[in-house]
């Protein structure tokens, strides 16, 4: 069957191409596809770990459960994730709801506001040194929430050196299409610093 | 400093992520591939054979709707409140009044009033007349056979009317494809196509709220809001009305997961339902252009 595009009719961009992907991938998991369960669960797990894992003053042990307990229960829920927003910020909203919960079953105020939360833990740290820490996760939270590809395209090129031609090869497409994709991703990662500066809400905001 | 080199500089700083343990990961996965073995039986159980749930909370919206059990089976009419099941093959006919259903696959199929459609399967509904709208909220692919061709969804919202001799595809979210006439089309978000009989085709922009979307909007259960954070209540109310939600003040949007909503909305539809909700959370509101503006009361 040939899907002919109406003439004058927008061709979709290549943000809601990669919802369209996750979209496809979380189905394709559902459905009782093996493969698409091991991707989901290695490009995207770690990412979340780190979410959380952030917010939980580096206890590995707690991140460990909280992100398991999160995916889990997140699974059923998966029937309803409509490939609008990123797959991992939407994973990300059922972890912080997790966490959430963990503190008020123990009867402890919830840790929500998390600039406050870091910098009561790291009330001793001079300024500068806080600002720096702060920015390190500012970061490293926009390249988790990017598509992986695209985040570690970026980690190769800036932080390992590696070459375009090497990144290319690594990602099994050519030269150009290399480029096309990191030009992608930086727009991506400005996009995203931009909206976490602001102080946006993720999924709320268009 | 350029754009690549502002990126550059705040890669270069932050360095690599940190490394995630093998073994927490591994351990994370295993309790997820255990769920996931779990889920698929599940879903592939023949418990899950077709069933509409009527549910009541539609009632005070449709006021009426006529049900065939079989294609030769005698009339029958709910008489009062809603069946609960509808069998694979019924018909299911409208009055006056929208009706809303939940397909077994999850999908929400909405009857607009002076509607008739047979339902297959749950994933295969015939358009005999009106109309119908899907939301398959990512739960499957329905496909809508109408006598000018088949739509089928790809992940979406979308509305299939019946218009004399030409059916029209309007779709909200995602993509359908319309296979009419030995071709396929695909209809994108923001979209309408119109396939006459002649083979002719036309189409042109739709927006995702206002007027097109009204008889949805009415047609859709009352939100069951108890319990729910607000955030959850405000992604909701998006998704019935084509709106997106912004907040004017940074500090109201990181309350909004933190404000728990109790309380029940009866039937009011989701935008009147907001009239309720938001007081009651101390914000106010305005919509513009499809946009639902949130802010802290001055």
């Amino acid at each position: 069957m040939t899907i002919v595009p109406l003439a004058g009719m927008p061709a979709s961009s290549s943000d809601s191409d990669l919802r369209l992907e996750e979209k496809a991938l979380v189905e394709r998991m559902l459905a009782g596809d093996e493969a698409a369960m091991e991707e989901l669960a290695d490009e995207y797990f770690p990412g979340l770990y780190r979410f959380a894992l952030a917010r939980l003053d580096g206890d590995t042990e707690l991140a460990r459960e909280v992100v398991q307990t999160t995916v889990c229960k997140a699974l059923a829920k998966l029937e309803t994730f409509r490939g609008e927003a990123p797959l991992l910020g939407w994973l990300c909203a059922c972890c912080r709801n997790e966490i959430r919960m963990g503190f008020r079953k123990k009867a402890r105020l919830p840790r929500v506001v998390e600039l406050e939360e870091d910098v009561a833990s790291d009330r001793d740290l001079p300024d500068g040194a806080l600002a720096r820490k702060e920015e390190v996760r500012h970061v490293h939270d926009v390249l988790d929430l990017l598509p992986p590809r695209y985040a570690r395209a970026l980690e190769w090129k800036y932080v390992e050196r590696v070459s375009v031609k090497e990144i290319a090869e690594r990602l099994r497409v050519g030269a150009k299409a290399a480029e096309s994709l990191l030009t992608r991703a930086r727009q991506a990662f400005r996009d995203g610093y931009e909206r976490v500066s602001l102080g946006e809400k993720r999924g709320l905001e268009p | 400093m350029n754009e690549e080199e502002q990126v550059r500089h705040l890669l270069e700083e932050a360095g690599p992520r940190p490394e995630v343990p093998p073994e927490d990961l591994a351990k994370i996965k295993a309790a997820f591939r255990a769920e996931w073995q779990e889920h698929v039986r599940q879903r592939r159980s023949p418990d899950r054979r077709l069933w509409l749930l009527a549910a009541s909370i539609v009632a005070a919206l449709a006021l009426g709707w006529w049900l065939w059990p079989s294609p030769a089976g005698p009339v029958a009419r709910a008489e009062s409140g809603m069946r609960e099941t509808v069998s694979a093959g019924a018909k299911v006919e409208t009055g006056d009044s929208p009706a809303a259903f939940r397909l077994a696959g999850g999908s929400s199929l909405r009857l607009d009033a002076e509607s008739r459609v047979r339902l297959v399967s749950a994933s295969e509904i015939r358009l005999e007349r009106g109309a119908v709208y899907l939301d398959s909220e990512g739960t499957g692919t329905v496909a809508v056979h109408t006598p000018l061709g088949t739509v089928r969804e790809l992940g979406t919202q979308f509305e299939v009317r019946l218009l004399g001799s030409a059916v029209r595809v309007r779709v909200r979210e995602g993509a359908v494809s319309l296979d009419g006439n030995g071709t396929a089309y695909k209809v994108e978000a923001g979209t309408e196509l119109v396939l006459h009989d002649s083979g002719s085709v036309t189409g042109g922009r739709i927006a995702a709220y206002g007027p097109p979307w009204s008889w949805v909007l009415k047609a859709a259960p009352p939100l069951r809001i108890e319990g729910l954070t607000l955030e959850e209540v405000l992604e909701r109310v998006a998704r019935e009305t084509g709106w997106t939600v912004r907040f004017e003040d940074p500090r109201v949007a990181a309350s909004a997961d933190e404000i728990v909503v109790h309380g029940d909305v009866g039937h009011l539809t989701p935008d009147q339902a907001l009239e309720v909700v938001l007081p009651g959370a101390g914000l106010d509101h305005r919509v513009v252009d499809g946009v639902l503006i949130l802010k802290a009361p001055n």
